[in-house]
């Protein structure tokens, strides 16, 4: 679903993202860890078609990302590590907004809005206008408005970030019902015992080079992914 | 603590004048020197225009003795001109700046946050008075032979800001509260800016009958000044260089600015941080209609307009111009194409006209401010599945659908009533729309080369920004050329010659322009 090849990225002479390979395969969930500034957003931000690159290729359910981006927006959705959406939208028109831009169906936009803002707790908030809503609140619209059209793949930067339990729980719910349709997860996140629990594959990322990436038991064998994530930190220091 | 809040408002200030800080780029001495000239030469365009007034009223006023005439007058355009220059940004400043709360959290007094943001204040208010308090001074026959009077007229510029900051702070905090309780806040804050506006723009256009009737009667406004006191005791102490009133008037001022600080810090936290009080919507589940992504970029183009009221005063206020123009010409225009002055002088006014309106097309620059309004919200259109051509497309959109209809409207109604002929009525019908055209198309041009994603208030963005400046001082550049080329050159460069010149220059230029935003444009917006 998503191949990253030899993917490299500079910022003036810095290397943000040095030569990181990844494949990513339908039905997977692929946590994406690593420490503060090693690479991550940068990476998922190149995934997502906003930010250019200089080197490697990204591909995404078969299409090249810099030769057709506007298809591959379209297979994919993207949320971003703070949950900046029009501000002076209300929740809902922000939804159809996007709604419209996905081309989904009015009528099946209207289903889908109802039944997650539903069960994440939102929907008498909708009329709202988003400057009116609390970080959790907007981080919750985000992640309806990444379903509404349902991708194939989705991005995401630190979702849980800012989620209540129940929606952090209800989030991981939602992020294997996704993949058991045959779509696919990469997300990064800095809550090891979440991606622990939760994904079928892990990348760790340090100053912008891939150190270990894998399944769950391959990488961390007998040991936490904590103890694993600390050790190798250590060795690549 | 104090020391530091304060230096980083004047930083914050600096950057807006310089024009630094505004992309991840340093910013070159260069592009610094230019947006610094930029910012001096509006204030500079403003002096002219009070420099006007100063210059007809010295002279007279000197001979009879009214001097305090002369600077109550001052005292008055100066207070008004701060006070519509920062009312709104007392508002945005004081009780709506983003960092509020983040400030309050921290161990520092609410008192020295406050102060801190007065500061910026009382210095903008300063800098705007300077176009006013410059000529006036200049102008005056004896401030040049008495050093006193620069004395005196150095207090007065300390002053006067401090105690108009007292007012515009507390006016601004009233329009907060008033905005807090409102449902639409962009209208109200549309209905309190225009009303100054409209202040301001009856004074400017009877301006000219006031000077005549002040040159002939200089006393008229003796009595209706005379009568507020604090205008008449700065205006003499200055005028007859008393230090008494100066002193009197230097302790209203403290007192006022003390008086406010101390009101503004018992309520700062609550209002600060209070929540809206208006009751909430609730959400009636119903099916959408479904749009284009196209129509639907564009929507959301029209809902930032709408919500900001920043954004709809500074880049569309030419539309407000433009329309009230084309009413006034509707209802009046064929009154003042009867009149013999009329007869008399068409052939210097309908080109004047002309320029007055290409003018007004020229103060519509919604794209100039629309790349970096997308501040924090960039990700959006760029993870959409949509081209940044179309993004770029739906915000040129918006300034046709804002800035042409006008336009085109107050072409229609100049052609119909102000007795345009022959090549002067083609160009009336065609150049104030063409101008408009170019102003978008500019705007973008010059917004995608200067944005600026790090503003803590979007005033900021739309106001200040170096796009917007370079856009608004371009197009009075095409406005001025050909006016000054047929003054200087009048034998051989006639209007219809200057018309057909600026046709061709616009349609080339905008030619141009769209064929780089088409070309360019979307690279330079995907790197963003």
């Amino acid at each position: 679903m998503l191949t990253i090849n030899h993917l490299t990225k500079t910022y003036g002479d810095k290397k943000a993202v040095d030569d990181l390979s990844l494949h990513i395969a339908p039905g997977e969930i692929y946590g994406f860890i690593g420490h503060n500034g090693a690479g991550k957003t940068t990476t998922l931000k190149a995934c997502a078609g906003i930010l250019p690159f200089e080197g490697g290729s990204i591909r995404v359910d078969g299409l090249d990302i810099v030769s057709d981006p506007l298809e591959c927006k379209r297979k994919m959705a993207y949320l971003p590590d703070n949950p900046d959406i029009y501000e002076y939208m209300s929740g809902i028109r922000y939804l159809n907004f996007i709604g419209d831009v996905f081309r989904v169906d009015p009528a099946v936009r209207r289903e889908r809005i109802h039944k997650y803002a539903e069960m994440l707790g939102i929907e008498g908030d909708l009329a709202q206008p988003v400057s009116a809503f609390s970080h959790g609140m907007k981080q919750k619209l985000v992640l309806i408005s990444a379903w509404i059209h349902e991708p194939k793949l989705i991005l995401m930067d630190e979702p849980f970030v800012g989620l209540d339990p129940k929606a952090a729980f209800l989030l991981k719910e939602l992020m294997h019902e996704h993949c058991d349709k045959g779509g696919a997860i990469f997300f990064s996140t800095h809550v090891l015992d979440v991606a622990e629990k939760l994904c079928d594959k892990v990348a760790i990322i340090k100053e912008g080079r891939l150190i270990a990436s894998g399944s769950m038991q391959e990488v961390k064998g007998n040991e936490s992914l904590e103890e694993v994530f600390l050790e190798l930190e250590d060795d690549h220091a | 603590m104090l020391n530091i809040l304060l230096r980083t408002r004047i930083e914050a200030l600096l950057s807006v004048l310089t024009g630094a800080g505004r992309t991840k780029k340093a910013q070159s001495k260069g592009k610094l020197i230019g947006f610094a000239t930029l910012m001096l030469l509006s204030l500079f365009s403003l002096g002219i225009l009070f420099a006007r007034i100063f210059e007809v009223l010295a002279t007279p006023l000197s001979m009879l003795g009214m001097g305090w005439l002369y600077f109550g007058m001052a005292v008055v355009m100066s207070f008004g001109l701060m006070l519509i220059g920062n009312v709104i940004l007392a508002k945005y400043q004081l009780f709506e700046a983003r960092d509020n709360d983040l400030l309050l959290s921290m161990p520092i007094k609410p008192i020295h946050i406050l102060l801190s943001r007065l500061f910026l204040l009382l210095v903008l208010a300063w800098i705007i008075m300077l176009p006013v308090a410059v000529p006036c001074l200049l102008f005056w026959p004896e401030s040049l032979g008495f050093p006193g009077q620069l004395a005196f007229w150095t207090v007065f510029v300390l002053i006067l800001p401090l105690l108009n900051l007292a007012i515009s702070s507390l006016l601004g905090w009233l329009l907060h509260l008033a905005s807090n309780k409102a449902k639409n806040k962009t209208l109200l804050t549309l209905v309190v800016t225009l009303g100054f506006l409209g202040v301001y723009m009856v004074f400017s256009f009877k301006l000219n009958s006031i000077l005549s009737s002040l040159a002939e009667n200089p006393s008229m406004l003796e009595k209706p000044l005379g009568s507020a006191a604090p205008v008449v005791w700065l205006s003499k102490s200055i005028a007859e260089n008393r230090l008494d009133l100066l002193g009197l008037m230097l302790v209203i001022a403290l007192a006022a600015f003390g008086l406010c600080a101390l009101l503004l810090q018992r309520t700062f936290i609550k209002t600060a941080t209070a929540k809206s009080t208006v009751a909430k919507r609730v959400y009636v589940e119903q099916t959408a209609e479904a749009r284009s992504p196209r129509a639907a970029l564009l929507l959301h183009e029209l809902s930032r307009l709408w919500s900001s009221p920043a954004y709809l005063l500074n880049g569309a206020l030419g539309s407000f111009f433009t329309l009230a123009a084309a009413v006034y010409l509707l209802i009046k225009g064929r009154s003042l194409t009867a009149s013999a002055d009329w007869q008399m002088i068409s052939f210097l006014l309908q080109p004047l006209i002309l320029a007055g309106l290409c003018y007004m097309a020229s103060l519509v620059f919604l794209t100039a401010p629309s790349i970096s309004l997308e501040g924090k919200y960039l990700w959006i259109p760029k993870s959409l599945p949509v081209s940044a051509w179309t993004v770029l497309q739906a915000k040129l959109r918006l300034h046709m659908l804002i800035a042409l209809p006008p336009l085109v409207l107050v072409s229609v109604a100049a052609a119909l009533t102000l007795g345009y002929e022959g090549q002067m009525l083609v160009l009336v019908l065609i150049l104030p729309p063409l101008f408009g055209v170019f102003s978008g198309l500019l705007g973008l041009f010059e917004n995608l080369r200067h944005p600026n994603f790090n503003w803590i208030n979007e005033t900021q963005a739309v106001k200040s920004g170096a796009s917007v400046l370079l856009t608004m001082f371009i197009g009075m550049g095409f406005v001025l050329l050909p006016v000054l080329l047929c003054v200087l050159f009048s034998d051989w460069f006639t209007p219809e010659l200057a018309g057909w010149g600026m046709v061709v220059l616009l349609a080339v230029l905008s030619g141009l322009l769209y064929l780089w935003l088409r070309k360019k444009g979307p690279r330079v917006f995907r790197e963003l």
